[in-house]
């Protein structure tokens, strides 16, 4: 090394303390796990999972799939910005391995490598290296462009919302954007002085640094860039940026089988590198149904348990719909961590349940449906005599197991993370159930489904009526005529994105009628604004919230808005100028009276044999 | 020619032929103003015509209906039934009346008499209107009194178990309507006491929030109903409407007094239904239209504190009766009569401003 | 020394004592959930409730309880609540119930 190099200590203090207060950090994160790992973890290590963990490193934390299968632009701006630094940081490495000879240098010299050797143009590989680092660049400063137009105008980019960040992350987001530009220009300068450089950087320098008045100017701009590339590594650690590693080392960790803490603990093993590795690249307040009124979004709830301040209210005022869960490009169990913070605000509380009866219907004979109408099912008494017409309809022979009482499900407690107090509800529905002969056990309410499926472990299948409805009508035991209703179907966010249940209902419905297209639906519908999901969202901001979901669902030529759920059936109704109804009252209406008549006969018939 | 000029400026257009329609045109033409009453349906009467007796004194609905239309007819305000105005649209001072794309009516002065609706019962479900046939509202109830539809139970029935509901869809933000009815409280006791006239040997409950008896002898027939008819009331909501033993209904309920759960079987339900607003006034630089109501939509707005009935924004545009928020008869009348003075003054005020 | 018996006895004073301020684990209920003032004891919350069938737990009263400040009495009723969230779905006040209940609920020490 012949040039002064001084302007390199500032970019090598700030790696170094960058890297220290990760390992420190990770090391604290990881305490548990190093005291006592898990012998299933050790075993994950050495497998193909960590094979399987690296491509998804690759897929997702430098080509950003999933952000681009969503938002093609929005994925091509991180796309562009992390592969191309990945890229320059490679390439870096086998340039100067490639013209010393030798592949260990101190961190900088690939950093700063132009500034040492500016004429390094010896063959094909030189030019290839040069042109190479040069595209590499070119990328980076691409996506850098694109992320200053998304601050202007977000909507270029495809999104409606974009975080709002805090002091640390603007100062950290300053010297992260002048980091690139920086190193073009003072590339230029060099290749502008000394002559070589590739497409961009060579170009820039022979068309505007020729000048030997310039000269004076090369040593400051590689200062420059070396002062914000070391400033921006010194409050990395700090800010929002932390998720480029954190990402990472997430990745290999679920991969080797670690999973999430039921209880809220933010610094440590899994949760503190889920909480760390959001990016916050708004992907979840793009699709937030309530983010014109609240900036309780994923991404501010994680900001807001990594700062460790003011997650409490946040937490609770979400409406669980699962929308930005489904959104999230890097997966976070984001549920699961915003159920764990409401178990610890509501930690004192307490439940007594000992009250609840133990004893269901008594059949003696073996029933084809155990029908579970839930607690709102009580409020929806026209679903359930629907339903129940249906199933005469089908010859499905029925016990109503909550027909009298009924005992909570337990996934509105499991909601407000008190995951303990759900588990005894669910002893007691077990027993009522144990004491029950039947084939199946059918819900009308999405959120017993949930529950039911998940955490019942019950001997018997457990089915939505939408699906045991689409099941009648395959196997024909139900028949409907196509007729000219127009239906727009709501989807509930306790069947769609939390159950995966989008066919069935749509079957139904096409089965008597036609249904119309809306612009969000799926796994993209909005929240009826009623969720249970939310404990202290206020009722004229769960009514601002129904409002919305009914101009998705107002479409022209609708004639009747259908739903599957007791409590987006009670929500929209009341607000809506069109009927709402469920599934099932639909399809009970829709029956042809003479083929009614037909099916009677021919019961009346078998019964006489 | 332009058309303002067939406006003939003293001539006021009612909307609405009910009690407050009626009642301001009766005014207003004894005052010597040509009237002209335009109304959606075939005949005059509005939600008078399907009363079978007024609270308090149970006076016949049909005698009093009655004796207003013999006073329209004696007055020969010309009718336009069966007309219905869908916006109006301000030409120089005036109005013109049109229903879709046709002009109807020029008048100078309008006045909306277009009343109230009733909240749809079926919103409620919980309550099982429109599913179980033993599910009334209150104006189906009206139509039993004047036979025009059956007892929901069978005449086997000598001694029915029935409940009334109060405040179905009002003093309810889930049903968008936050307001008070302020009359099915003392309609229910009426009917109340109608039915255990018809049935002596019937069990009637009320099951109520807050009995808000503020009219003039209202809480006399209160207490008669208690004393002399036996009528039940019990403070606090129900829950749902269930099939029960046999054709009755199973209703649970809270009684808020006793602090305990209540069960019972009943042979007829009554759902008191509020008052909602008929429709909605968009209102435009020069054209108002009268749109369905929806979701949380209140009554037509007046101006200030003084004014009776002149609606907000609008000059030549008033408001009479229950289309401003629930009212009762009495006070239906005598906001009528006060409308009618301020459209009279503002039609003086006009030709002063003319003359000078 | 032994208390003199006079043979007849007081009653103690049921009155609620207005004047004095609200206890401040009632104010931090209040607080947390201000809904819970809109509250008017209609008993809708009661009639829907599957708990109330077989417990004393009925929202409204508790509310009651919780402004004559009852703390122990509304905490240990507020346990039976399976926060199913019917009564908030009818409540035409809209009270957040499930969130007050909660609150309500914590307002005893959890038993071992």
């Amino acid at each position: 090394m012949e040039k002064s190099a001084w302007f390199v200590w500032p970019f090598m203090l700030g790696f170094m303390f960058a890297l220290a207060v990760l390992l420190l950090r990770y090391l604290w994160w990881l305490r548990s796990l190093l005291r006592r790992p898990s012998s299933r973890l050790l075993s994950r290590m050495f497998s193909k999972h960590s094979l399987l963990a690296v491509r998804e490193i690759f897929s997702e934390g430098l080509l950003h799939l999933r952000i681009y299968k969503r938002n093609r632009r929005l994925g091509f701006m991180h796309m562009s910005l992390a592969l191309g630094w990945f890229m320059m940081i490679v390439g870096g490495k086998f340039e100067t391995w490639f013209h010393s000879g030798q592949f260990l240098h101190g961190t900088w010299y690939a950093v700063f490598f132009r500034y040492f050797e500016p004429q390094t143009v010896g063959g094909w590989a030189g030019t290839f290296w040069l042109h190479y680092m040069d595209f590499g660049l070119l990328l980076v400063l691409t996506g850098l462009a694109l992320a200053i137009v998304k601050r202007i105008r977000k909507k270029v980019l495809g999104i409606h919302s974009t975080t709002r960040h805090t002091l640390v992350n603007r100062v950290a987001l300053t010297f992260l954007w002048m980091i690139f530009p920086l190193r073009l220009v003072a590339e230029a300068l060099t290749f502008g002085q000394h002559g070589g450089g590739g497409f961009l950087t060579g170009a820039l320098g022979r068309c505007c640094f020729t000048s030997g008045t310039l000269a004076g100017l090369e040593l400051p701009f590689w200062w420059a860039y070396s002062l914000s590339l070391g400033a921006f590594f010194v409050v990395l650690p700090f800010s929002r940026y932390l998720h480029i590693p954190t990402e990472m080392v997430l990745i290999l960790l679920r991969h080797w089988g670690l999973q999430a803490a039921e209880d809220l603990q933010p610094e440590k093993a899994l949760q503190a590198f889920e909480i760390h590795a959001c990016s916050s690249c708004g992907l979840c307040l793009d699709v937030c149904p309530a983010i014109k009124d609240h900036p309780f979004q994923s991404a501010y709830f994680l900001r807001a348990l990594r700062s460790g301040k003011g997650w409490e209210s946040l937490a609770s005022t979400c409406l669980s719909c699962g929308a930005c869960e489904e959104a999230c490009p890097i997966n976070l169990g984001l549920e699961k961590l915003r159920m764990a913070a409401r178990g610890k605000i509501h930690e004192k509380h307490h439940a007594v349940y000992s009250y609840l009866p133990t004893v269901g219907p008594v059949e003696t004979s073996k029933v084809d449906v155990l029908l579970f109408t839930g607690c709102m099912g009580r409020l929806k008494p026209a679903t359930t005599k629907a339903l129940k017409d249906l199933f005469e309809e089908a010859g499905l022979s029925w016990v109503h197991l909550d027909e009298q009482e009924s005992i909570c499900c337990g996934r509105p407690l499991a909601l407000a993370g008190r995951a303990s107090e759900a588990s005894a509800l669910r002893e007691h529905n077990r027993s009522l159930i144990k004491g029950q002969q039947a084939r199946m056990l059918v819900t009308t309410c999405p959120i017993c489904l949930k529950q039911f499926r998940d955490d019942y472990r019950l001997e018997l299948p457990v089915y939505h009526h939408s699906e045991v409805l689409w099941s009648c009508l395959s196997s024909g035991s139900l028949k409907r005529e196509k007729g000219t209703a127009c239906f727009s179907y709501h989807d509930p966010c306790e069947l769609g994105r939390k159950s995966t249940c989008y066919q069935a209902p749509r079957e139904l419905l096409q089965s008597c009628g036609t249904l119309l297209s809306l612009e969000r639906e799926q796994a993209d519908a909005l929240c009826c604004g009623n969720s249970l999901g939310s404990l202290s969202l206020s009722l004229s901001e769960r009514q601002a919230l129904t409002s919305r979901t009914l101009k998705v669902l107002e479409v022209p030529g609708a004639q009747s808005i259908v739903t599957s759920c007791p409590l987006c059936q009670h929500n929209l109704a009341r607000q809506s100028s069109l009927p709402v109804k469920d599934l099932a009252e639909v399809l009970a209406v829709t029956g042809l009276p003479e083929q009614q008549g037909q099916r009677k006969a021919a019961l009346a018939a078998v019964q006489e044999l | 020619m332009r058309s303002s000029e067939y406006i003939n400026k003293d001539e006021v257009a009612i909307i609405g032929g009910g009690p407050a329609g009626m009642q301001t045109a009766l005014v207003l033409s004894a005052r010597g103003f040509s009237v002209r009453i335009y109304e959606q349906k075939e005949q005059l009467g509005g939600h008078l015509k399907g009363w079978h007796h007024l609270f308090p004194h149970g006076v016949a609905a049909s005698d009093l209906l009655g004796a207003l239309k013999e006073q329209v007819l004696a007055r020969a305000i010309p009718l336009h039934l069966g007309q219905t105005v869908d916006h109006l649209q301000k030409v120089g001072e005036g109005w013109e009346l049109w229903q879709g794309e046709t002009v109807v009516g020029r008048a100078g002065v309008v006045v909306l008499a277009n009343g109230f609706a009733l909240f749809d019962a079926r919103r409620k479900e919980e309550y099982g209107y429109g599913l179980y046939p033993s599910v009334l509202t209150s104006a189906d109830l009206e139509a039993v009194f004047r036979k025009e539809r059956p007892w929901p139970f069978g005449p086997d029935c000598a001694a029915p178990q029935i409940g009334f509901v109060h405040c179905v869809g009002s003093r309810d933000l889930k049903c968008g309507s936050p307001h008070c009815s302020k009359l099915c409280c003392v309609t229910a006791v009426k009917q109340a006491m109608a039915v255990k006239a018809f049935f002596p040997e019937a069990q009637v409950y009320c099951f109520y929030m807050d009995l808000r008896m503020h009219g003039l002898e209202y809480e006399e027939l209160y207490r008669k109903a208690q004393v002399d008819y036996g009528v039940r009331f019990i403070r606090g909501r129900l829950s749902e409407a269930a099939p029960g033993q046999g054709k009755r209904l199973h209703v649970k309920a809270e009684d808020t007094l006793q602090g305990r759960p209540l069960h019972l079987q009943l042979d007829m339900l009554v759902l008191m239904s509020g008052m909602v607003p008929t429709f909605v006034l968009e209102q435009q630089e020069r054209a108002v239209f009268f749109k369905e109501p929806v979701f949380g939509s209140g009554f037509v707005p007046v101006q200030g504190f003084l004014a009776a009935g002149s609606v907000v924004q609008q000059k030549g545009l008033f408001a009479s009766g229950a289309c401003k928020g629930p009212a009762t008869l009495p006070e239906v009348f005598a906001d009528a009569a006060a409308v009618a003075c301020e459209v009279e003054q503002y039609l003086k005020s006009l030709k002063a401003v003319a003359h000078a | 020394m032994p208390k003199p018996d006079f043979g007849f006895s007081f009653a103690p004073n049921r009155a609620l004592e207005l004047s004095v301020p609200l206890l401040p684990e009632v104010q931090a209920v209040l607080e947390a959930e201000p809904s819970i003032r809109a509250c008017m004891a209609c008993g809708q919350c009661a009639a829907v409730c599957t708990a109330g069938v077989f417990t004393p737990l009925a929202f409204y009263r508790l509310v009651l309880q919780l402004w004559a400040g009852e703390v122990e009495v509304v905490g240990q009723r507020a346990q039976h609540c399976m926060l199913c969230g019917k009564c908030q779905m009818t409540c035409p006040r809209g009270v957040n119930i499930r969130n007050a209940l909660l609150l309500m609920a914590a307002l005893l020490p959890p038993k071992p």
